[in-house]
């Protein structure tokens, strides 16, 4: 009973039984509303879609294909920039090495240059010239069997101007009649193309000061 | 009784799910709080690590140019060729796109081709490294490498070989300015102006970091690059072409004197520096060819007793004074005693009817210090103070010797003597150069300067701190005591001194060498030098020139062909003049009658 009782209270409540049969309703269907009879969906607008889809994933690639190989093509120009800087070096260096004076010396020295008469001057009152200065004590020349006076050690690598070194080397190494030589030593053991030269008679030059000679002021006054 | 059961246990259901919900939520936002706030740094930088590239940019160190801009100092890329010894093999077709099997043996022998190292030496560092350590992953092989070596290295394609950048620094004209210029170590600049100009010519270097793809190309949009600044370029006040020949021709007699050591400074009469030789000197591409003595700058830094050519300032120091006139008349034998000291001239003579030019054209010692019995030692020493001694010249050369100049009050008798013709006093050859300067300028000593400025690498220029030039004596003193000096040139007897036609004044030297460890005079050593200032009617140029224990000569006869030549190289080179005035008539000797 009890049981029963409280199933009870739980149980759904009835409907009252008099209003049972009862043809008043609260809720009513209403007409339907006048929609307009759905269309079935057109192939064309589909196609707009997917195309305009496609359209943009096509573009998104190219953009970013074109995107990426701007990147490759500009890091090929960047090593391309790199290598060619790297060449210009390169070339400037060499550039600053021939243009030392140690090479220009040399060089010159090799094409049989000599330096230039110093400048002479006029004087307006006079009718004469009024001379430069005149000429150098030293008559060294800028290589001896040492090497050059003023080193550069770049030049070692300049075959031109190592060459002209090792000349300058050999030239003073070379024996001359009456130099004091090691017990056993012929003076012309060395190099025959010399002796036949000294031999064919080839002049000695005998007025050239030798090489380190101090010349008084007049011995060279207007040369 | 079925729905109870039912209903209580979606309450737990849900709870449990809600409980979990916000378990797993509360563990997410930890996570996201840890690895975006917590360990952020060290993912990002993990990231990076993996996926981003970070490079170094090196700045270039900037020139060091003369003032014509030809480039004594300039830096110039040079590559390092390393390898990683555990990973060296032999290459094999399929792997690594080549043609045929590459064995080390055979890479070896193109790389030694290329750097000129012999192969088997190589072979054997690799080998000696790894059985030193079998995971060793570095090994520099050679060094220096230059563009055409690091293309033709780089073409072989060794994976296991790594090009490292190496800027160094290359000096196109080898030793021309050699002790001027200075020199780098590895890394740190050792002397000269790349070392006491480090501010101007040292780089910023930047760097440039960016995420790469997988074949190492940048990917567009995450390169962040911060640019290296490059140093500034020094110029020099120097004329390398006269460096040069100054150099050569200062070599040249250093060794026709078998001489220890020459110096030779040509200075401009605003103090700026044309060139400073030395002999022996150094070539800062190979510095350690040279012996350790020779690889500064004896001008700045070898003070010594400059003996007799010191003359000049005291008495341009008396005529200033008023205490003599060229023309005073003295009779002066060879020596000089008083209670204790005692004075004597170079050589024995009779006594000599000398005027006070006659006194320092002949350098009389005994005459020096008779003419100067009147001339308080402290008004001396001001003297000396302005003509620049006692003090580093404005050059500030790197490890340059100041000499402070002693108590004029405190000098024994003898001492106070000796001071008025260089002895007892020391100075630096580039001090002699500049007080000559002040004679040459009228009579105002003007700053010595061998820096002409510094041009950053935005162009923008600074100059150095200029000081004020400073009256030294007046323009008349200095004007007579050049001419006074002009008879040093022409009546000292030796006809390799005048160049017919130029106005040249000059005085010469032979000063006595101390012992290094200061226990008197070196018999042995003795230091011949002639300074001088030329064309006298108007000065442009200073020349000093002086040779350290000449032997095939060994009096000042010695420097003075040196002197000429110098004076005439520089007369060739700047196309001077000759003088349009005579010398003044100065007698040097007197008759009583």
């Amino acid at each position: 009973m009890t049981t029963a009782a409280i199933v009870d209270l739980h149980a759904q409540p009835q409907r009252h039984p008099e209003r049972q049969g009862e043809p008043e309703r609260h809720l009513r269907a209403l007409p339907l509303p006048a929609i307009a009879p759905r269309r079935a969906p057109r192939l064309v607008h589909g196609a707009v879609a997917l195309t305009g889809l496609a359209g943009i994933v096509c573009a998104q690639l190219g953009l970013s294909v074109v995107i990426s190989e701007g990147a490759y093509r500009l890091s090929d120009l960047q090593v391309q920039s790199t290598t060619l800087a790297r060449a210009e070096q390169m070339l400037a260096e060499d550039v600053a090495v021939l243009a030392s004076p140690q090479h220009i010396a040399v060089a010159a020295d090799e094409l049989g240059m000599l330096a230039g008469q110093p400048s002479q001057f006029l004087t307006i009152a006079g009718t004469a010239t009024a001379g430069g200065p005149d000429a150098l004590h030293m008559q060294a020349p800028a290589l001896d069997r040492f090497g050059m006076y003023v080193p550069n050690s770049l030049l070692t690598e300049q075959p031109q101007a190592a060459a002209a070194v090792q000349q300058a080397q050999v030239e003073a190494a070379r024996p001359y009649p009456g130099m004091l030589l090691p017990a056993g030593e012929s003076p012309f053991s060395g190099d025959p193309t010399v002796a036949q030269a000294e031999q064919a008679g080839q002049p000695q030059q005998p007025q050239q000061p030798a090489p380190g000679t101090l010349l008084p002021a007049e011995a060279n006054a207007g040369g | 009784m079925v729905a109870k059961r039912n209903r209580s246990r979606d309450r737990v259901r849900t709870t449990i799910i809600a409980v979990l919900t916000f378990a797993m939520l509360a563990g997410f936002v930890v996570r996201l709080a840890d690895i975006q706030l917590v360990r952020a740094e060290a993912l990002n930088a993990e990231a990076d690590g993996r996926r981003g590239v970070s490079q170094t940019i090196f700045g270039t160190r900037g020139p060091i140019v003369d003032s014509t801009g030809t480039v004594l100092a300039e830096s110039v890329d040079r590559w390092d060729l390393t390898v990683s010894p555990r990973y060296t093999r032999d290459l094999q077709p399929d792997l690594d796109g080549v043609e045929a099997v590459v064995t080390v043996g055979d890479a070896l022998t193109e790389i030694g081709r290329i750097t000129g190292d012999d192969p088997l030496d190589l072979q054997a560092r690799i080998y000696a490294e790894l059985e030193r350590n079998p995971d060793s992953d570095y090994l520099m092989l050679s060094s220096g490498l230059d563009v055409e070596q690091f293309e033709a290295v780089q073409a072989l394609d060794l994976p296991y070989v790594y090009l490292r950048l190496n800027p160094q620094r290359l000096y196109p004209a080898g030793s021309v300015a050699g002790n001027l210029v200075g020199f780098m170590g590895q890394s740190e600049p050792l002397a000269g102006i790349e070392r006491s100009q480090d501010e101007c010519l040292a780089s910023e270097p930047g760097s440039r970091v960016f995420d790469r793809s997988a074949d190492g190309t940048p990917i567009p949009g995450s390169m962040l690059t911060e640019p290296a600044v490059d140093g500034g370029t020094v110029e020099l006040t120097i004329d390398s072409d006269v460096q040069y020949q100054v150099q050569q021709l200062t070599a040249q007699y250093t060794t026709q004197l078998r001489a220890r050591s020459g110096t030779s400074i040509v200075m401009r009469t605003d103090g700026s520096i044309v060139a400073v030789a030395e002999s022996p000197t150094v070539d800062p591409n190979d510095p350690s060819s040279s012996e350790q003595q020779d690889r500064g700058s004896r001008a700045f830094t070898a003070a010594y007793e400059p003996g007799s050519i010191f003359k000049t300032f005291s008495f341009a120091a008396m005529l200033d004074l008023g205490l003599i006139t060229p023309r005073d008349e003295l009779s002066v034998p060879w020596t000089y005693t008083a209670p204790g000291v005692r004075v004597r001239d170079a050589s024995s003579h009779p006594v000599e009817q000398w005027t006070a030019a006659g006194i320092l054209v002949n350098s009389s010692n005994s005459g020096m210090v008779r003419l100067a019995e009147q001339m308080d030692r402290g008004d001396y020493f001001e003297y000396l103070d302005r003509f620049g001694f006692g003090e580093q010249t404005a050059v500030g050369f790197a490890g340059e010797q100041s000499v402070p100049l002693r108590d004029a009050s405190a000098l024994d008798p003898q001492t106070s003597l000796n001071v008025l013709f260089g002895q007892g006093i020391a100075t630096t050859p580039i001090q002699i150069a500049s007080a000559y300067q002040a004679l040459a300028n009228g009579g105002v000593h003007l700053p010595a300067r061998l820096i002409e400025g510094c041009t950053d690498a935005a162009g923008e220029v600074t100059r150095p701190e200029q000081g004020q030039g400073e009256r030294v004596v007046t323009d008349a003193t200095a004007r007579q005591t050049l001419e006074v000096l002009e008879n040093v040139v022409t009546d000292y007897g030796y006809d390799t001194f005048p160049i017919d036609g130029y106005r040249i004044a000059a005085k010469t030297g032979t000063a006595q060498m101390a012992y290094e460890n200061g226990g008197g005079y070196d018999p042995d050593r003795m230091m011949i030098s002639v300074a001088g200032v030329f064309p006298v009617d108007d000065p442009q140029y200073v020349v000093v020139t002086m040779y350290d224990s000449p032997q095939t000569l060994r009096t000042s006869a010695g420097a003075i062909p040196a002197f000429h030549d110098m004076v005439n190289l520089l007369i060739r080179h700047y196309d001077i003049p000759p003088s349009t005035t005579q010398p003044p008539e100065v007698p040097l000797e007197w008759t009583a009658d």
